[in-house]
């Protein structure tokens, strides 16, 4: 068993592997980007020029942030059983995106989520629900890593002092804003490559070493963590993390249930990565790609949980800095050493980093083009100006991340992740969809169905003990999906019907028809 | 420029990738890859016979595909919330048939993923590059 004092490894291996990994990602960053960024397909989407395999594993890198691999198998390593629940969720919703979302969404829109939710809509009242609903989303979901960083710092590098967690914090936004002002979209692409395939090789190699001290019997795995762990068989069972409360926390986790799996195709900055391939063939490949790379880290991660539980002690893992999330870290300790660690801690640093960056780009690129361009500028502004103003917005969300990151520090953050999750699925969601495959909604019933889902999951969370305490706490849940996202489909349904101005037949058959032929869909830049 | 190409190219996915990515050289000639037709075009080919049957092809197995993947998940979530029991009877070794559901929804996940390549790639893409091409012909008439 380890003990405490090194529970940190080497701090001087972890900021080397991680140091090298900036350096490194940050020369690919400046030779991918030789051209000048000054137009604005190349800053969001980096000229539509990704095959699907790459943007496949740039889904992946986006998809799999701090949260789904250390939090998952933290989870496991805690609660067993419903640490998987959890991630089946997660990991099905991108299912979803391939059936109903990726295509018709490459085929009809350019740069953002508001390009598909506004095309045959009234521009202005539509896109700036959009763009309230998608900057909403992506600030929630960046403060949530720039927090987890802090927690993170601590673990990994051994910075007990709050005044330089708060330095190491700055750090990262600092280098996380470099990446998106030098690289815009295609630069980020790449870190989320790397990021992608460093993650899964690790994971590989860990699971691989965990089973074959079990002769790949996942059964013999789960009962030597179970044999060790001071629940005992419960890990084994359902209910041991969202039962603690009753029926509460089990209605807790089924409206947390719904938003995993539907909110990932609400989410802004994973619908943005459909606008970095030329085709939707392309974005179907990208989307599959996906789903096979992060169904096979969750189970990854479920080997890695059992085998941290079993090798590292769940005792050992709670008693250190980062709790739960210090699972991975920890297991990597015990099976090679501080070297390996110091590559674990690099994967994770490097994960927060490349997720801050997409968000970054994604809420920069729904402020200049849904915002500035299309409701102050009408749709007239000029590209290269637009794109200064994204630039301009990405400086300003980095120094607000880092301001949030900093004040979060050490706080509990978990109703963060939840509010995103709800917030994409109630508000994006069901807009998405009735946008794409019910031809009476109009602009009256997108509009009602944005602010409708922004503003119940919001106020609902607020009002629920994950935020308030005693009597204030109205909503007994901690998670808003599961009245949210009815109120939503509600909400587009009663403002359609009641609306006199019907739906653009016109725009609507060009939508439909485009969505399903990819007729007249923007390809990819000339280079 | 878009002139001189052939239907023929058009039809092919690759058409719509950046240079780099084709793999004939003479497409790298073309530089527009899509013309951009009227909003009549679009209502003429929404009403014909041709485009209803691939967007029904493409509702009547998509929509209740999703519907069964949905139901076999939340299957999963519904019984391991509330029949707890029921889910920790022992199947295999230490692994109880919750474990083997939850387990179960990742092959099953990913089949449903081949189902739809399978069906995209020789069912849609091809009604799909049919039409298209009719309504980028009708540009240039």
């Amino acid at each position: 068993m380890i003990a405490l004092e090194t529970a940190t490894g080497n701090p001087l291996i972890n900021i080397g592997i991680f140091g090298a990994f900036v350096i490194f990602t940050l020369l690919v960053v400046i030779r991918v980007t030789r051209q000048s960024e000054k137009k604005a397909g190349a800053f969001y989407t980096g000229g539509a020029s990704f095959s699907g395999r790459q943007n496949g594993l740039a889904i992946t890198g986006d998809y799999l942030s701090a949260a789904a691999f250390l939090g998952v198998t933290g989870a496991i390593a805690v609660y067993g059983y419903d640490g998987l629940l959890y991630s089946v969720g997660f990991f099905i919703a991108i299912l979803l995106a391939l059936y109903l979302v990726a295509e018709p969404l490459r085929n009809t829109g350019k740069y953002t989520m508001a390009d598909v939710l506004s095309f045959r809509m009234m521009q202005k009242p539509v896109r700036t629900a959009a763009a309230l609903s998608t900057l909403t989303v992506s600030l929630v979901y960046l403060l949530a890593q720039m927090a987890g960083a802090g927690g993170l710092v601590a673990l990994l590098l051994g910075v007990k002092d709050p005044f330089w967690q708060a330095v190491v914090i700055a750090g990262v936004g600092l280098i996380m804003m470099v990446y998106v002002l030098i690289g815009g979209m295609k630069g980020t692409t790449w870190v989320q490559m790397i990021k992608a395939v460093m993650l899964i090789a690790g994971g590989a190699a860990m699971s691989f070493w965990v089973m074959s001290g079990h002769g790949f019997n996942l059964s013999d795995l789960l009962g030597s963590a179970a044999a060790v762990h001071p629940k005992g068989d419960a890990i084994l069972r359902p209910m041991l993390q969202y039962g603690a409360n009753g029926w509460i926390s089990k209605l807790s986790f089924f409206s947390l249930a719904i938003a995993l799996v539907a909110g990932p195709s609400g989410l802004p900055h994973v619908l943005m990565r459909f606008y970095t391939v030329p085709s939707a063939r392309e974005a179907r490949r990208s989307a599959v790609w996906a789903i096979i790379l992060i169904g096979v880290f969750f189970l990854f991660t479920l080997i890695l949980g059992f085998g941290a539980a079993e090798l590292v002690g769940v005792d050992n893992i709670l008693a250190a800095p980062g709790k739960a999330n210090s699972a991975a870290p920890l297991l990597a300790l015990h099976l090679g050493g501080e070297v390996l660690m110091g590559v674990i801690s690099g994967v994770a640093f490097a994960t927060i980093l490349a997720v801050v960056a997409g968000l970054t780009i994604t809420a920069s690129a729904s402020f200049a083009h849904d915002f500035y361009n299309s409701v102050i500028k009408s749709g007239k502004a000029d590209p290269a100006q637009e794109v200064k103003v994204a630039r301009i917005t990405a400086v300003v969300i980095g120094l607000l991340a880092i301001v949030g990151g900093i004040l979060a520090n050490g706080q509990n953050v978990a109703f963060l992740v939840s509010l995103a999750f709800g917030v994409a699925a109630s508000a994006n969601l069901p807009s998405i969809l009735m946008t794409m495959y019910w031809k009476r909604f109009n602009t009256r019933g997108s509009v009602w169905s944005i602010y409708t889902g922004l503003a119940s999951a919001v106020l609902l969370i607020i009002f629920s003990p994950a935020v308030v305490a005693g009597p204030l706490a109205i909503f007994p849940l901690t998670n808003p999906t599961i009245v949210s996202l009815p109120l939503a489909f509600i909400a587009g349904i009663v403002g359609t019907l009641t609306s006199k101005e019907p739906a653009d037949a016109l725009l609507q058959a060009e939508m439909e028809v485009r969505s399903m032929t990819g007729a007249g869909a923007e390809g990819a830049v000339a280079h | 420029m878009s002139e001189h190409t052939p239907a023929a190219i058009i039809e092919e996915p690759e058409f719509h990738l950046p240079k780099h990515h084709w793999p004939l050289p003479e497409l790298s000639l073309v530089e527009a890859p899509h013309r951009h037709p009227d909003l009549l075009t679009f209502a003429d080919v929404q009403r014909s016979p041709e485009y209803q049957k691939l967007r029904h092809s493409f509702t009547s197995f998509a929509f209740p595909t999703v519907i069964a993947v949905l139901v076999w998940y939340f299957l999963y979530v519904v019984l391991s919330v509330f029949a707890e029991g029921f889910m920790s009877i022992p199947v295999l070794g230490h692994l109880n048939l919750g474990m083997v559901i939850g387990l179960l929804q990742f092959p099953t996940t990913w089949f449903a993923t081949w189902l739809y390549v399978q069906r995209a790639d020789k069912v849609f893409d091809p009604m799909a590059a049919e039409l298209r091409i009719k309504i980028e012909n009708e540009v240039t008439k």
